[in-house]
């Protein structure tokens, strides 16, 4: 049971039902938090006509943070597939299959944070739009002209979303919701590897790019995606050296790879900022 | 929610607050899982003791790091014993060192799992991997995909059950990793069948999460010592 599905029940709930939340909404806005919080109502109880709705909290901003970074991704992967072909980028019908089905992964992605986001308060919250984003460092990458540019951006992004997902899931413990979080971030990772196994096979083994993470290395030579794997050489999980761990030949390349690294919010938002043009 | 389904003392506002069972949750909305499967999930047993020469999984903090710990043992035993037989016929230098890293990161986590755990730590388990052929390519790597797609969907399954925020976060930083080994072996058995083709991977873009006691079925042909689980 995805927290989609829960969603669909709750769109059967009438507005009779939906009344009855806002009592809850009322208990909740005397509760101080430093981020918005609503009340996300769940509809329990497929078979029955008298659905009644639960509440646990969410927030909203946090949510919206996420789904602000996903409309980069999905938008870069929409123009990745469009302009690709339209410039005959793609070497191979696989590699432009990978760019759809990563597409079409993305697009979902925001579909469900948009809907949750509606879902969660109808009254008050809004789920952000899409805004215009380049792609192109200013003009200064020829990211939609030029295939291996094109895969090294792609990898970036991915890369950097499983690391923005990380940063929020802290906000859902014991919450429904981080199943499905865990669920998105997994795919983000699984369309990363695939993105760094592309590139390395257009390199024709003359370099190898890892399907993950070794220590910060971004395997690209402009420096303005550096920061989007600062961190990445953390070898010390909760306070445990993972170098040598337990007597293992655990060497320090592996113990990093071993672990992805969220970024905060604060951190994202710097490195996507120059993205965002409108 | 019908009341009746969960622990008569508890009430719904406060079951969703220790956090809900997804099991019943599916169970309910599918009318598939009778009444009293939230009792299950959510009663103490008295029965705490594993099954003779067996280890025995709680239904806490501690049970999911055994869980985890339980299937990462499995994952670097095989990886070590793909390793041990010489690498599948025709693996490539390439293949035989990402095939070296993924058996690294797997023992990174199992140790890290350990540790975390100290003296409750579960004992070292046994496993049986006969039924393999460890030249046989296709062979090898289907095994490999099966486990690494099943790690991925019991973190993401078990994630939410975890009281601990800094073991969700570390389960976090562990799961990307999985999914990238998944990912990776599928495309050597299918190039671009990274994340489609099955099941795995949802129309809506969202990966299978499992719970443990599908994981630890699937996981079962493998090993050897009996293991009891408390978690759902």
């Amino acid at each position: 049971m995805s927290f989609k599905n829960i969603l669909q029940e709750f769109s059967k709930i009438d507005d009779a039902e939906m009344g009855k939340s806002s009592a809850r909404r009322d208990i909740l806005k005397n509760i101080t938090r430093k981020v918005a919080l609503t009340a996300l109502p769940f509809a329990i109880g497929a078979n029955s006509n008298k659905a009644t709705a639960k509440s646990t909290n969410v927030s909203i901003d946090t949510l919206n943070f996420i789904l602000s970074f996903q409309h980069i991704v999905a938008e870069f992967f929409k123009q990745a597939v469009s302009l690709g072909t339209a410039n005959s980028l793609f070497p191979s019908t696989d590699a432009q299959q990978a760019f759809v089905t990563i597409r079409n992964h993305e697009a979902a992605h925001v579909k469900f944070l948009t809907q949750t986001i509606n879902a969660a308060s109808p009254n008050a919250a809004i789920p952000v739009n899409a805004k215009g984003y380049d792609y192109t460092l200013g003009g200064t990458l020829l990211t939609f002209n030029d295939y291996k540019t094109l895969l090294a951006v792609a990898q970036v992004l991915l890369d950097l979303s499983v690391r923005t997902y990380k940063g929020q899931i802290g906000g859902f413990v014991r919450n429904p919701l981080l199943t499905d979080l865990f669920s998105i971030q997994s795919v983000l990772a699984r369309n990363a590897s695939h993105v760094r196994q592309m590139r390395t096979t257009i390199a024709g083994g003359s370099i190898m790019i890892k399907p993950w993470i070794t220590q910060k290395q971004t395997s690209i030579s402009n420096p303005a995606f550096n920061a989007s794997y600062a961190g990445e050489e953390t070898a010390v999980q909760y306070g445990i050296s993972i170098v040598g761990i337990g007597g293992q030949a655990i060497l320090a390349d592996a113990a990093t790879e071993a672990f992805d690294e969220p970024l905060t919010q604060a951190e994202v938002t710097t490195i996507i900022t120059p993205m965002i043009i409108t | 929610m019908n009341k009746n389904e969960i622990s008569s003392e508890t009430s719904p506002q406060e079951t969703m607050a220790q956090g809900f069972s997804r099991r019943s949750f599916l169970g309910l909305s599918g009318g598939l899982i009778a009444a009293g499967t939230l009792l299950n999930a959510s009663c103490n047993t008295s029965d705490d003791n594993p099954a003779p020469g067996g280890v025995l999984l709680t239904q806490d903090d501690l049970g999911i790091l055994n869980y985890a710990y339980a299937m990462t043992q499995l994952s670097v035993a095989y990886y070590q014993k793909v390793m041990d037989a010489g690498f599948y016929a025709n693996a490539t230098v390439q293949e035989m060192a990402l095939i070296t890293d993924m058996k690294d990161h797997e023992t990174a986590h199992r140790e890290l799992w350990k540790a975390l755990l100290g003296t409750k730590a579960i004992m070292t388990l046994s496993f049986n991997f006969e039924t393999i052929n460890f030249k046989d390519r296709t062979a090898v790597l289907t095994t490999e995909k099966m486990l690494e797609d099943l790690s991925v969907s019991a973190y993401n399954g078990v994630a939410y059950q975890i009281t601990n925020p800094d073991y969700v976060q570390l389960f976090s930083k562990a799961v990307s990793v999985q999914a990238r080994h998944a990912a990776y072996v599928r495309d050597l058995l299918v190039n671009g069948s990274f994340a489609s083709g099955d099941m795995q991977v949802d129309m809506n873009g969202m990966e299978m999460a499992k719970d443990p006691s599908v994981v630890l079925a699937a996981m079962s042909s493998f090993i050897t010592t009996p293991i009891s689980s408390r978690l759902p």
